[in-house]
């Protein structure tokens, strides 16, 4: 009885554990996988870098938010404060600008990214007439309509 | 019904041990089928947890004397509330409540868990409660002292029941707050292990464990101080601390998370101390689980102890695991790791918050050792003979020479930090603002020395009180008088609406508030206690520090479980009967110990606090203790839960910049 027992709740646990192979195996999916991260790891690394920028401009912000309620509340004299204040402003414009850099960088990179998909996906001929990108199975060329 | 509960705690150890492998690989390898199937492994293992916890409770309720553990601490004629605690009076039932704790919490967050960053953490956060689930469970099914499912080869008829000590609403109400807060633990230390293996290393996890913090330690806290008030009413020795290995098992990790509680706030606004949060959490979730090592082992001598001795080879390999881990992982991110801000001046609440941190980090630090001194000493004695040092514990009045000035610094920062604003302060703002806390801080010098009582001690804490109150007081009246004055709402809905607007700020200074209230109580009853032993003969009466006794005579009852012996005694003040105290003696049966009841007064003023010492038929001897200003604790320890409430709720605030 105790084993029937045992043996119930461990073949309920194991359906329910391998349930999302069950499910693929009854509607005869294929399974997925993906070894190894997607996307290059420069991208990563850029990501990275341009969030911890947003994350030091958003400080910056909450920073000189906090020094006027300082101000108001008397903990600050205006002396300090006009103090403090500069030096977060000049802080956060010099993050805004290297923001305003990794943003034009990181465009131009997916620009480039972009034409490569694209490449990729299905660009696979070049017009004889006017070098325009076709893809196979096109039988005219979109951009000057010469066959192809 | 024994079997199916260690059965179902080795497949819940088996889908704990597997939801690991699954979280860890299937993320590595992006495979969602495997990642799918370890978390369903995760709830899965919650599930069975629970299931084992639902059989141990079933068994206790069931009087079923199979258990060897319900036939070790229930009996078949107490009462449910009772029984419904005998499930953690044990090591066993205990381990198996706080693995549980820890299922029911993590569950939670992986159900609840919404936002993008969040999802982005949940495999690794999900395989270290696992792999903290996993310790519990490879406790319970391989070492059997551990076991609440082990069996009796001959069933009893009756179990021994709860030691008579237990045998009060304590037991209730103190190990299920401690537990949720050592449970609780485990959720911001997850996050932080998942946060540094993904490398999400930005502010937002610490913003995400706030809450789980806040809770785990005003769990912790509630416990600590349920638990002082249990020793004070039920031990019958009129104290509410001996810096017993127990007690300080649970105030090393309480003291350590609320260091780790105030750098979480400079990390989410300022970005700074990084690294050392990482340390504060990793130490803080070790100690959790190294005072119960500490208290359960054969490390030391304590009346708490249980002496396993075969707990190293577990407890010891997972703490090393835990701390090289950690900190080996820690090492490998530093780079993710770098402050965001630097310190603009030292007049300002990071400073008073590093501060903090270096005496609660130090004082944690020197209970560890004073703790720990016992096993220290027997190693030096055992090895190093010639330093002539002899295996002995720490009496409690070393712990108070070292730690309490240490303690009286920290109450004093807690009035200082109130006026301070991040970054900076200005010098002659903040000598103006603490110009009204000092005037009331010297008039309750003046008026202790003139009135009351005129040791050094008395007027210097007192006032310390009154400065810490003070401050606190002031800043609430400016900022709700700003308020009232902004947006033309009378004084009550300005203090509201201030609550309302920063709930973290406001709930924080009401706990510095239980803490001033908290202290009060400490002070007065450690320091203006009196303890007289006197005999009354039946009928007669003594007066006792302004009370007078009259000890009316014995009586005494049979119930089914208990024989009682209670004296009477009426209690006068200026020939006024203010009361009746009844002072017991119980013998439980199946125990060969009495019980001492003791009989408490309680005003705002102090408690009267009688135990029955000795009798025979003409008189009988009692302790009578008149303890100052207790109950303040008591009210302490209530506004601390309050406040701590009120900072837990979730902040609506769309805007930061108010604290």
């Amino acid at each position: 009885m105790v084993i029937l027992a045992g043996f119930a709740i461990g073949i309920i646990m194991a359906v329910y554990i391998a349930w999302p192979w069950i499910k693929v195996y009854m509607e005869g999916d294929e399974i997925a996988v993906d070894i190894g991260f997607s996307g290059s790891p420069g991208s990563f690394a850029q990501d990275d870098e341009l969030g911890e920028l947003y994350s030091q401009r958003d400080a910056a912000r909450t920073a000189i938010e906090e020094l006027e309620f300082d101000l108001k509340s008397g903990t600050l004299s205006n002396e300090d404060f006009d103090e403090l204040k500069g030096n977060y402003e000049a802080k956060a414009d010099s993050i805004l600008k290297q923001i305003d850099d990794k943003e034009k960088g990181a465009w131009q990179d997916s620009e480039i990214e972009k034409q490569i998909m694209e490449l990729r996906q299905g660009v696979a001929c070049f017009c004889p007439e006017c070098g325009g990108k076709c893809r196979e199975d096109d039988k005219f060329c979109v951009q000057c309509g010469a066959s192809l | 019904m024994a079997e199916i509960g260690y059965i179902v705690l080795i497949l819940a150890l088996v889908s704990s041990l597997y939801s690991i492998v699954a979280l860890v690989i299937g993320t590595r390898l992006n495979h969602h089928l495997l990642r799918d199937s370890g978390r369903r492994a995760f709830l899965a293992a919650c599930a069975l947890v629970s299931i084992a916890a639902a059989i141990l409770w079933y068994a206790i309720f069931a009087h079923d004397f199979q258990f060897a553990y319900v036939s070790l601490y229930t009996r078949t004629d107490m009462s449910w509330i009772y029984l419904l605690s005998c499930f953690w009076a044990g090591h066993a039932g205990s381990l198996l409540f706080w693995v549980w704790l820890i299922t029911v919490l993590g569950a939670i967050v992986v159900i609840r868990s919404k936002s993008e960053h969040v999802k982005e953490l949940m495999p690794y956060f999900s395989a270290v409660v696992m792999g903290t689930v996993a310790f519990f469970l490879i406790l319970m099914v391989f070492e059997p002292s551990s076991s609440p499912f082990n069996i009796n080869a001959i069933v009893p008829p009756e179990g021994n029941g709860l030691n008579p000590m237990l045998d009060n609403i304590g037991m209730i109400i103190h190990p299920p707050p401690l537990f949720i807060g050592y449970a609780g633990f485990t959720i911001p230390f997850a996050f932080a292990i998942a946060a540094m293996i993904t490398k999400k290393l930005d502010n937002q996890w610490v913003k995400t464990i706030r809450s789980w913090t806040l809770l785990s330690w005003l769990m912790l806290g509630m416990g600590i101080v349920v638990g002082m008030w249990w020793a004070y009413v039920e031990l019958g020795w009129g104290g509410f601390w001996a810096w017993d290995p127990i007690e300080n098992s649970s105030l090393m990790p309480w003291l350590m998370g609320t260091a780790f509680l105030h750098t979480i706030i400079i990390q989410s606004r300022r970005g700074m101390l990084k690294i050392w949060n990482i340390v504060l959490i990793v130490l803080t979730f070790t100690l959790c689980i190294f005072g119960t090592y500490m208290n359960r082992s054969d490390l030391l001598r304590s009346v708490h102890n249980y002496r396993l001795q075969d707990l190293h080879w577990y407890f010891l390999p997972f703490m090393a695991i835990v701390l090289i881990g950690s900190f080996g992982l820690l090492y490998y991110r530093r780079r993710y790791l770098k402050s965001e801000s630097q310190l603009d001046s030292f007049v300002s609440k990071e400073t008073s918050f590093l501060l903090n941190n270096i005496l609660l980090v130090g004082s944690t630090l020197i209970v560890f050792v004073l703790s720990l001194w016992f096993a220290f000493s027997g190693w030096f004695a055992r090895n190093m003979s010639w330093l002539h040092i002899e295996q002995t514990t720490v009496e409690p009045t070393k712990y108070n020479q070292i730690v309490v000035p240490i303690f009286l610094i920290l109450f004093l920062l807690i009035g200082i930090c109130v006026f301070l604003g991040w970054r900076k302060t200005s010098s002659k703002k903040l000598i103006r603002n603490f110009l009204v806390p000092a005037i009331v801080a010297l008039t309750v010098c003046v008026l202790l020395a003139i009135l009351g009582p005129r040791e050094w001690y008395a007027l210097t804490l007192f006032p310390l009180c009154a400065f810490v109150a003070a401050t606190h007081l002031q800043a609430w009246y400016r900022e709700a008088r700003a308020r009232h004055k902004m947006k033309g709402v009378n004084y009550l809905r300005a203090i509201g609406g201030l609550i309302l607007s920063n709930r973290p700020r406001y709930g924080g200074m009401l706990v510095h508030f239980g803490i001033v209230l908290l202290a009060m109580g400490i002070i007065g009853s450690s320091v203006f206690d009196t303890k007289d032993l006197i005999n009354l003969p039946v009928g007669s009466s003594m007066t006792v520090q302004g009370y007078n006794l009259e000890y009316e005579g014995l009586s005494d009852e049979q119930t089914p479980s208990k024989y009682i012996v209670t004296a009477t005694l009426d209690v006068k003040i200026g020939g006024k009967l203010v009361g009746k105290l009844t002072p017991q003696r119980r013998w439980s049966t199946g125990w060969e110990k009495p019980v001492t009841e003791v009989a408490i007064r309680t005003t705002l003023k102090e408690d009267l606090y009688i135990i029955l010492e000795e009798w025979d038929d003409e008189s009988a001897w009692f302790s009578v203790l008149v303890n100052p200003l207790v109950v303040w604790m008591w009210i302490g320890g209530g506004v601390i839960l309050l406040g701590g409430l009120i900072a837990y709720w979730p902040d609506q605030r769309k805007q930061r910049g108010t604290d």
